[in-house]
């Protein structure tokens, strides 16, 4: 059987171990606490066919929180200092984030909100405390998925009916 | 390099950036000082010479007069309870040019880098986590040591304006720590600022900055 790897694994890897263990202690606890209000609450039981969903977008929002908004301050940073100062860099202990380190930062936080965007991933998602704050936006979000997924289809479908009613014969 | 390395210095930045942000929004003009090799050199820890990282100088004009301030990172500050202790909030706004240097402080006669208590103008926390109460209590120490005059809801009133001392914190408040802060903020001029990442743009927004609460009398709503 072809074992797959688990999503937060794919998104740590290369991460420091002190930031992996964050996000991975984190995960761990979040995700033992959603499998036990979806298995026991009926609020929460329409996810119960989406415990892979869950689990995605779940370890998405930690890495959200966790890397990307730290990234897009870097670079909001960088832009305060060289609007204020005659520099084009910030050293920070051995590092140099000059305009090229700033360009890359930038890029990645880019790609990051333009993947979100294709898969219609809305950022409120990633904004909770509570794990059940969570589960309920996952709840929301699929039932807004599966609405526009509805009408989409009786669109299609009544544009099919015209058609064929438009037919002469 | 990976930066992934850095993330808590990136979210400290981010936070610097926010008051620094708030000086901006307040009239006072900014400027880079203190380069190094051309250089912006950001203070990572309390360890260092503060002459050898750089700084951000905000003035305003109170009648004819300029005032200039120091936001600086890291740095030691006195008590105001005893002198001989000291504290390093995450950032500081001090009086222009009043960082002191001495080897007395440490056994092995290393330069240590401080500023008077009457010279620190107000100071910020930073902290990556969920708010949880103590975390919260912690500060109102804090508060009491470096600021006892802010431990009221009317501070003392100072010729130009100041963020009061604040608390900012990255993750979400639950029920608790919501009335926490209602609480606190009620009885003492500070802030506390939770939920950083989602609302900082809104909060150190040109609209909503007079929200903040500023050093000085208790805005009346």
């Amino acid at each position: 059987m072809k074992s797959e790897t688990p999503i937060i694994n794919i998104l740590t890897y290369k991460l420091p171990f002190e930031l992996t263990n964050q996000i991975y202690n984190e995960f761990q606890s979040r995700l033992k606490e959603a499998n036990f209000l979806i298995e026991k609450y009926k609020t929460y039981s329409s996810l119960k066919e989406n415990t892979k969903t869950v689990e995605l977008f779940l370890s998405l929002s930690i890495f959200h929180r966790r890397v990307i908004t730290n990234l897009d301050g870097a670079v909001k940073f960088y832009g305060t200092v060289t609007k204020n100062g005659q520099t084009d860099t910030v050293r920070i202990g051995n590092y140099n984030l000059t305009g090229e380190e700033k360009n890359k930062i930038l890029a990645v936080v880019m790609n990051y909100n333009a993947l979100l965007e294709k898969f219609s991933i809305p950022q409120a998602v990633m904004e909770y405390y509570e794990t059940r704050e969570f589960l309920k936006k996952i709840i929301t979000l699929k039932s807004e998925l599966e609405n526009a997924d509805f009408k989409e289809r009786r669109t299609k479908r009544k544009g099919n009916q015209t058609d064929e009613e438009d037919l002469p014969f | 390099m990976n930066q992934a390395k850095r993330t808590s210095e990136y979210f400290e930045m981010t936070c610097f950036n926010y008051i620094v942000r708030f000086y901006e929004l307040n009239g006072y003009s900014l400027e880079v000082k203190n380069l190094q090799s051309d250089k912006y050199r950001y203070k990572c820890s309390p360890a260092g010479i503060q002459s050898n990282f750089s700084h951000f100088e905000a003035t305003t004009k109170v009648g004819k007069r300029n005032l200039s301030f120091e936001i600086q990172h890291n740095l030691a500050v006195q008590s105001s309870q005893d002198e001989l202790l000291f504290t390093s909030p995450d950032i500081s706004v001090i009086k222009k040019g009043k960082v002191k240097y001495t080897k007395e402080y440490y056994d092995t006669k290393t330069t240590f880098s401080y500023v008077e208590n009457k010279d620190l103008m107000t100071f910020c926390e930073v902290k990556q986590f969920n708010p949880f109460p103590e975390l919260l209590f912690n500060f109102i120490g804090v508060l009491n040591e470096l600021k006892v005059e802010y431990m009221t809801d009317n501070g003392l009133p100072l010729p130009s304006a100041h963020i009061a001392p604040s608390l900012m914190i990255s993750g979400k408040p639950n029920k608790q720590t919501t009335t926490i802060r209602k609480s606190l903020e009620n009885r003492y001029c500070i802030n506390i600022i939770y939920d950083l990442f989602y609302n900082a743009t809104f909060t150190f927004s040109k609209g909503n900055i007079n929200d903040l609460r500023k050093t000085g009398k208790k805005p009346s709503h």
